[in-house]
C-alpha cells in the first residue's frame, strides 16, 4: 500500500514543470515553486551510484505521452504552439544481490508551430549566438533517446555506477528554406556512493556531456525565386543580416558537472535530503564545415543547492519540507575579439512545506505551500540594453487521492500560482531596427505578472495483470495588468498512458 | 575482486572529473567590454603637402566615411586639427575607411606656386580596419596624393537573372559610365572576368602584380570609333535582345550599346549591336560571370601586353581603369578573389532569379551625374531591386 501511495506521488513529481536541474531559465511560464509532495533521491541528479534508491519496481514500462501548448504570453522567439509525441519503454532488473540494470528507450517527436525566425533547438539555454533565417512557421525534431545506468554494490556500505545518455535527432523547418538540423548528445555519468554509517549516505557523481547542433541552410528548390535572408545574432538586439541561401552552424555545447548528495535517515519516520550540483557549461558556436570559422563563445556557471526533509509524524500524518537555491552566471564572448558582448546572471531560491493527511483508508489529502524568489540580471553590451527584474512567487497546492477499490485510484491535484515582479530596471539606447519592433515586448514578457492554474488527474488500475496509469495535467496561464499582453492567455495539456507489467 | 573493481573505479572517477582542466578548453571572461572604447583614427599625410602648409602630417578636415562590415552601418565623420577622428558606442568589426581631403587650388598654389586643381589626399593603402574595443592604440591611416580618378568606372553588374521565369540567365550584363567632363573612347578597353577557383584552391587575391583572367574580351573600334560622351552610360549585354520576351520580369536590352557574342558557340548574336571582341575565353557559350559572386576589371592597355600564365592571362594592376568584386556574403570578405588595391570591399549579397542588381551610389543628381569611386565596392556600390540598362535609379529616365 505504501509502496503504490509512493509511486503515484513520484509520478506526479516527474511531471514537474520546473526543476533547478536546468542550467538557465528565460521560460519565465515555467517557473513554479510546486511544494514537494515525497523525497526523490535517484531522479534529482540520477547518480547511478544511488539507483538502488531508485523508485521504480522492477516492471517493464510502456508510456505513450503526449503534450500540446498553446502559448500567448511569449518571447518573440519561443513558439507558439507546442506539440510533442513520445513512446518510451523502460525497465529495471537486478542481476544477483550486488547489480542493477535500468534502460530507458524512447523515440520522440517535437513539433513547433509559428516558430518565429530561430531554428536553434536549445534557443533559450541563454547562448545569445542564435541562428535562423526570415521565415515563420512550423519544424519538426524527430528523435531517439537511449539510457542506460549500471549499478554495483561493491561492498556492504558502498557502491559505484555508470550511466550513459544518448540522443539523436533530426530537424526540418517546414516553411522554405526548409533549414534542416541534426543533435547528437551523449551524457556520460561516474557516481560513487559510501554510507558510513548505517542512517547515512553521502555519494558523489560527475558528469560530462557533450552536445552537438548541425543546422545546414541549403538551395530550396521549392522555392527558387525566394530571397532568403538568414539572422545571425549576438545579443537580443542587432542581428546580423546575410541574403544568402546557403549556410552551415554547428554548435557544440559541453556540460562539466560535479554533484554531491547526503541522505541522513535517523529513523524511519524522517528523511533528510540535500544535494549540491556546480557545472559549467560552455557553447562554442561555428560556421561552415570545411573552413570553420568562430561565430561565438558563450560560458555559463550554475550551482543547484536543495534541502529537503521528509517527515512521518504519525502514521497518516506526513509533512515535506524544502529549500532550493539556483544562481546561474553566463557570459558571451566576441567570436574574433577578446571582448565581452554580454553578461547575465540569474538567482532563484524558495522554500516549499506540503502536508499530506490521510483521512480514511480510502482518502488522502495534501495541502502545500511555496514562495521563491528570482533574479534576472542581463547586460548585453553588444545591443546597449541592461536590464533586471526581481520576482516573487507565491504557490497553493491542494491534492486529494481518493481509492475506490484497492485495485483503482484517483488522484488529483490543484496548483495556483502567482508570479509578481518587485522591482526591475532597464536602458537601452541607439537601439537597432528590430529592438523597437519586439525586443521591448521580450523585456515586457519578463516583468509581467501572471498567475496560473494547474489541474492534474492520475488514475491507476491494476489490469491485466499489471498495471496502468492515465494522467491528464491542464496548465492555464494568464497575464495581468499589462497592455501588451491584455486578453492573452497560455494553455497547455500534458497527457499519458502508462502500462507497467512484470516480464521478469 | 572487489577491492580491484573499487581502485579501478576510483582512478576512473578520479581521471573523468579531478583533471577536466586538461580535457577542456575553458575561455578566460575577458576584461574589455564591447562598445565601450573610443576609437581614434589618425590619417597620416605621405605627400609632404601638409607638412609643408600647417607643420605637421596629420591630414585636417578630410571627409572620413566608416562601414562596419557586419552591420553595414555608416558613420560620416571628419578629422580635427590632429588628424584624428573619435568615435566611440560601435560594434567591434572590420571597418571600410574611405577618407578624402580635396586639396583647395590656394592650398596647392602655396605648395606648388601654381592654382593647381583636383588634387586630393586619399587613403590608397589601408582601406580596412579593425576597430576592436579590447585594444586602445591610436590607428594610423596613411594618405597619398591623388590626381583626379578613372575616367570610365563600372557603374553597373546585373548578374543573378530574373525571377519566375526558369534558370533563365541570359540577361546578365556589365555598364561603364564615363565620370569626367569630356569624351572618352571605349575603343580596345579590355573588360576581364577575374579567375579564382575554389575547386582547384586556385586564388591571387595577392598576386603583387596581376590580374589572372580566363574570360577577357575588348570594345571594339580603332581609336576613336565609340565615343562616350560625359555622363554618359554603356552597356555590354552578354545577350542584346529584349529578354522580357522569354522572360517577362527581365529586361529590354535589345538597344544597348555593346553584346558579347561568342562567335564558336551557339550564342545569340543581335547584328545591330556592335559586338564586343573575344580575345580570350575557352569555355562556355556566352560571356561568363557568376550569378553570385564574381569580379571585373576594365584596363587600358595593349592586348599585346597580356602576357600568359598557364591558362591565364595576366593584366597588370597599373593599367586597371577599374574593378568591381560582388560576394555571394559580402560579409566574409576573407573569400575575395580581387587584389584590395583595385577594390577594397565587395559588393552583392544577391542570391540568384531574383532581378536584384548592383549599382554604382551617384553622387550627385543634378547635372553630371557624378559616381562615387573609393576602389571599394562595399561602399560604392548599392543592391538596387530591378536592373537600370544605361539610366541609373535615382534618374530613373534612360540617358540617352
Amino acid at each position: 500500500m505504501k509502496q503504490t501511495f509512493y509511486t503515484i506521488f513520484i509520478l506526479l513529481i516527474v511531471h514537474l514543470k520546473f526543476s533547478v536541474g536546468q542550467n538557465f531559465i528565460y521560460n519565465f511560464n515555467g517557473l513554479s515553486f510546486q511544494p514537494d509532495t515525497a523525497i526523490k533521491i535517484f531522479m534529482p541528479g540520477q547518480n547511478p551510484a544511488l539507483l538502488n534508491y531508485d523508485e521504480d519496481q522492477e516492471l517493464l514500462y510502456i508510456q505513450t505521452a503526449y503534450s500540446f501548448s498553446d502559448e500567448k504570453f511569449k518571447r518573440y522567439f519561443d513558439p507558439e504552439r507546442i506539440n510533442y509525441y513520445q513512446v518510451r519503454f523502460s525497465g529495471k532488473k537486478k542481476i544477483g544481490d550486488n547489480q542493477i540494470f535500468k534502460g530507458i528507450f524512447e523515440f520522440n517527436k517535437l513539433t513547433r508551430k509559428n516558430w518565429n525566425w530561430i531554428f536553434n533547438k536549445d534557443y533559450d539555454s541563454g547562448n545569445p549566438f542564435l541562428f535562423g533565417d526570415s521565415s515563420i512557421g512550423n519544424s519538426n525534431f524527430n528523435g531517439i533517446f537511449f539510457n542506460a545506468n549500471y549499478f554495483n554494490q561493491i561492498f556492504h556500505n558502498s557502491s559505484i555506477g555508470a550511466g550513459l545518455e544518448y540522443y539523436v535527432d533530426e530537424g526540418l523547418k517546414q516553411v522554405s528554406p526548409k533549414p534542416t538540423s541534426q543533435h547528437r548528445d551523449i551524457k556520460f555519468t561516474l557516481g560513487l556512493s559510501f554510507s558510513p554509517l548505517r542512517s547515512i549516505n553521502m555519494s558523489l557523481s560527475g558528469i560530462i556531456e557533450d552536445k552537438k547542433e548541425e543546422i545546414f541552410y541549403k538551395e530550396d528548390e521549392s522555392a527558387v525565386y525566394k530571397e532568403i535572408t538568414l539572422f545571425k545574432f549576438r545579443g537580443i538586439d542587432f542581428p546580423i543580416l546575410v541574403k544568402k541561401k546557403t549556410e552551415t552552424r554547428i554548435l557544440y555545447l559541453n556540460n562539466y558537472a560535479i554533484s554531491g548528495d547526503i541522505t541522513f535517515r535517523p529513523f524511519n519516520s524522517f528523511l533528510f535530503y540535500s544535494r549540491i550540483n556546480k557545472g559549467i557549461e560552455q557553447t562554442v558556436s561555428k560556421e561552415e564545415i570545411t573552413n570553420p570559422t568562430n561565430q561565438g563563445y558563450f560560458q555559463n556557471d550554475y550551482l543547484n543547492f536543495e534541502m529537503k526533509s521528509e517527515t512521518f509524524w504519525t502514521e497518516r500524518l506526513k509533512t515535506n519540507l524544502s529549500f532550493k537555491y539556483f544562481t546561474s552566471s553566463g557570459w558571451a564572448k566576441h567570436p574574433s575579439f577578446s571582448l565581452l558582448l554580454s553578461e547575465q546572471k540569474q538567482n532563484l531560491s524558495g522554500i516549499t512545506g506540503n502536508i499530506s493527511y490521510r483521512l480514511n483508508e480510502k482518502l488522502n489529502a495534501s495541502f502545500g505551500l511555496g514562495y521563491g524568489q528570482f533574479n534576472y540580471d542581463l547586460s548585453d553590451y553588444y545591443s546597449n540594453v541592461l536590464f533586471d527584474t526581481k520576482s516573487q512567487l507565491i504557490s497553493l497546492q491542494t491534492g486529494l487521492k481518493f481509492y475506490f477499490t484497492t485495485s483503482i485510484s484517483l488522484e488529483t491535484n490543484l496548483l495556483i500560482e502567482k508570479l509578481s515582479p518587485v522591482s526591475s530596471t532597464e536602458f537601452y539606447e541607439n537601439s537597432g531596427i528590430y529592438f523597437i519592433s519586439f525586443l521591448k515586448n521580450d523585456l515586457d514578457y519578463f516583468k509581467t505578472e501572471f498567475n496560473r492554474y494547474n489541474l492534474s488527474f492520475l488514475i491507476t488500475m491494476q489490469l491485466f495483470s499489471g498495471e496502468i496509469l492515465l494522467s491528464t495535467n491542464y496548465n492555464y496561464l494568464k497575464p495581468i495588468n499589462r497592455s501588451v499582453w491584455s486578453n492573452v492567455q497560455n494553455q497547455n495539456i500534458k497527457t499519458f498512458i502508462e502500462y507497467r507489467l512484470k516480464v521478469y | 575482486m572487489k577491492r580491484l573493481v573499487l581502485k579501478i573505479s576510483i582512478l576512473l572517477f578520479s581521471i573523468s572529473f579531478f583533471s577536466c582542466s586538461s580535457l577542456v578548453d575553458f575561455e578566460d571572461k575577458p576584461i574589455s567590454i564591447e562598445k565601450k572604447q573610443v576609437f581614434k583614427i589618425r590619417f597620416i599625410d605621405q605627400s609632404g603637402y601638409m607638412q609643408t602648409l600647417y607643420g605637421s602630417d596629420a591630414v585636417r578636415d578630410a571627409q572620413v566615411l566608416l562601414k562596419s562590415n557586419l552591420l553595414n552601418e555608416e558613420f560620416n565623420l571628419r578629422t580635427d586639427t590632429n588628424g584624428v577622428v573619435e568615435i566611440s558606442g560601435i560594434v567591434s568589426d572590420k571597418y571600410m575607411v574611405s577618407a578624402s581631403r580635396q586639396m583647395h587650388p590656394d592650398e596647392m598654389e602655396l605648395i606648388t606656386g601654381y592654382k593647381i586643381y583636383n588634387h586630393k589626399l586619399l587613403n590608397t593603402k589601408v582601406k580596412i580596419i579593425e576597430l576592436r574595443a579590447d585594444l586602445s592604440e591610436t590607428i594610423e591611416i596613411p594618405m597619398d596624393v591623388v590626381i583626379g580618378g578613372s575616367p570610365i568606372v563600372i557603374s553597373e553588374i546585373y548578374a543573378c537573372g530574373p525571377p519566375g521565369s526558369g534558370l533563365y540567365w541570359h540577361d546578365k550584363y556589365m555598364e561603364v559610365y564615363n565620370q569626367t567632363d569630356s569624351i572618352v573612347y571605349l575603343d580596345r578597353i579590355i573588360v576581364a572576368v577575374v579567375y579564382a577557383s575554389s575547386y582547384l584552391g586556385q586564388n591571387y587575391v595577392d598576386d603583387p602584380e596581376f590580374v589572372h583572367s580566363k574570360n577577357v574580351w575588348m570594345f571594339p573600334g580603332n581609336g576613336t570609333d565609340y565615343p562616350l560622351y560625359p555622363g554618359e552610360f554603356a552597356v555590354c549585354a552578354a545577350d542584346a535582345i529584349d529578354h522580357r520576351v522569354n522572360a517577362p520580369n527581365s529586361v529590354d536590352l535589345s538597344n544597348v550599346k555593346f553584346e558579347f557574342y561568342k562567335d564558336d558557340a551557339p550564342d545569340i548574336d543581335n547584328p545591330l549591336v556592335p559586338n564586343m571582341i573575344k580575345i580570350y575565353q575557352p569555355s562556355g557559350n556566352d560571356w561568363l560571370i557568376g550569378g553570385e559572386q564574381g569580379a571585373i576589371v576594365i584596363a587600358k592597355m595593349p592586348v599585346d601586353s597580356l602576357k600568359w600564365f598557364g591558362d591565364q592571362l595576366l593584366i597588370p594592376y597599373r593599367y586597371v581603369l577599374d574593378g568591381v568584386e560582388y560576394l555571394k556574403d559580402p560579409m566574409k570578405l576573407e573569400n575575395k578573389i580581387l587584389n584590395h588595391s583595385i577594390d577594397g570591399g565587395g559588393t552583392g549579397g544577391i542570391q540568384f532569379y531574383t532581378g536584384k542588381s548592383m549599382e554604382r551610389i551617384a553622387l550627385n543628381v543634378e547635372g553630371r551625374m557624378v559616381l562615387k569611386d573609393d576602389n571599394n565596392s562595399s561602399m560604392d556600390f548599392v543592391v538596387i531591386p530591378k536592373p537600370t540598362p544605361e539610366f541609373h535609379h535615382s534618374k530613373p529616365k534612360k540617358r540617352k
